[in-house]
C-alpha cells in the first residue's frame, strides 16, 4: 500500500499532495497472470463512479506495453459490461511511494497477537511488509481465499497451529454469508 | 567453532519459496 501518480516528492497520508492511495504487488506470472490480476481489479470497484478527489481514484499504472494493453482492452470490456464509460486512468507507471508502516497489512494489524508472532520472527516491520505469509494472513483474515487455500497452505506460513485455527475460525465465518 | 544464532529464526517457508522473478502491477481501486 502506497502513493503513487503525482508530482509531490515523498508523499504522506497527512501530505498527499498530488497523489493517490495505491497498491503494488509484486507476483510470479509462472503462479498468476496479469490478466487475473487485472481482472481482480474491475471487479473490486465501479470504475463507472467519477472519483471524489485526487486520494481515491480508479488508475491502472501499466509497466510494459503488454500491461498497457491488457489494461485498454479490458477497460473497453468493462465499459460494454456496464454499459456506461469507465472513469479509470490509464497511465505509465513511474514512482510508488511506500505508505507509512500503519497503512500496511492492515486486517492482520488489528489482531494483535498475531502481529506479535510476526514481529518475533520479523523485527523491522519493512519484512512483515514484504512478507508473502503476512500478506496471505492479511487476506485470509479480510474473507478473502478459502478454507482449502489456507489448510494447504497453513504448514508454509511459519505461524502456530493456534493462530491459523484463529484464521479458519474467521474465514469460516465470512463464508457463512 | 559454535555456529551463530541467526536473527531471524524460523521465518515462513513460503517467504523463502518466492523467485526471483516476480513482475509488478500496480493500481488504484477509487
Amino acid at each position: 500500500m502506497g502513493y503513487a501518480g503525482g508530482m509531490k516528492k515523498d508523499p504522506t497520508y497527512k501530505d498527499l499532495g498530488d497523489h493517490t492511495e495505491t497498491i503494488q504487488i509484486d507476483y510470479d506470472p509462472s503462479v498468476i497472470s496479469y490478466s487475473e490480476l487485472v481482472r481482480v481489479f474491475w471487479q473490486s470497484h465501479d470504475a463507472t463512479q467519477p472519483s471524489w478527489s485526487r486520494q481515491y481514484m480508479s488508475i491502472i499504472f501499466f509497466h510494459n506495453r503488454e500491461q498497457q494493453k491488457i489494461a485498454m482492452e479490458t477497460r473497453d470490456l468493462e465499459a460494454r459490461t456496464r454499459g456506461r464509460k469507465v472513469q479509470t486512468a490509464i497511465t505509465p507507471y513511474k514512482m510508488f511511494y511506500l505508505a507509512e508502516d500503519y497503512h500496511q497489512k492492515y486486517r492482520l494489524k488489528m489482531h494483535a497477537d498475531i502481529l506479535e508472532e510476526y514481529r518475533s520472527f520479523y523485527p523491522d516491520s519493512e519484512d512483515i511488509t514484504n512478507s508473502t505469509s503476512a500478506a496471505r494472513v492479511n487476506g485470509y483474515l479480510a474473507g478473502e481465499g478459502d478454507l482449502g487455500q489456507l489448510d494447504r497452505e497453513g504448514p508454509l506460513l511459519g505461524i502456530s497451529e493456534n493462530t491459523i485455527s484463529r484464521i479458519r475460525k474467521t474465514l469460516s465465518q465470512y463464508q457463512q454469508h | 567453532m559454535k555456529a551463530e544464532a541467526s536473527v531471524y529464526p524460523v521465518t515462513p517457508k513460503i517467504d523463502s519459496m518466492i523467485p526471483e522473478t516476480l513482475e509488478t502491477a500496480t493500481f488504484s481501486l477509487g
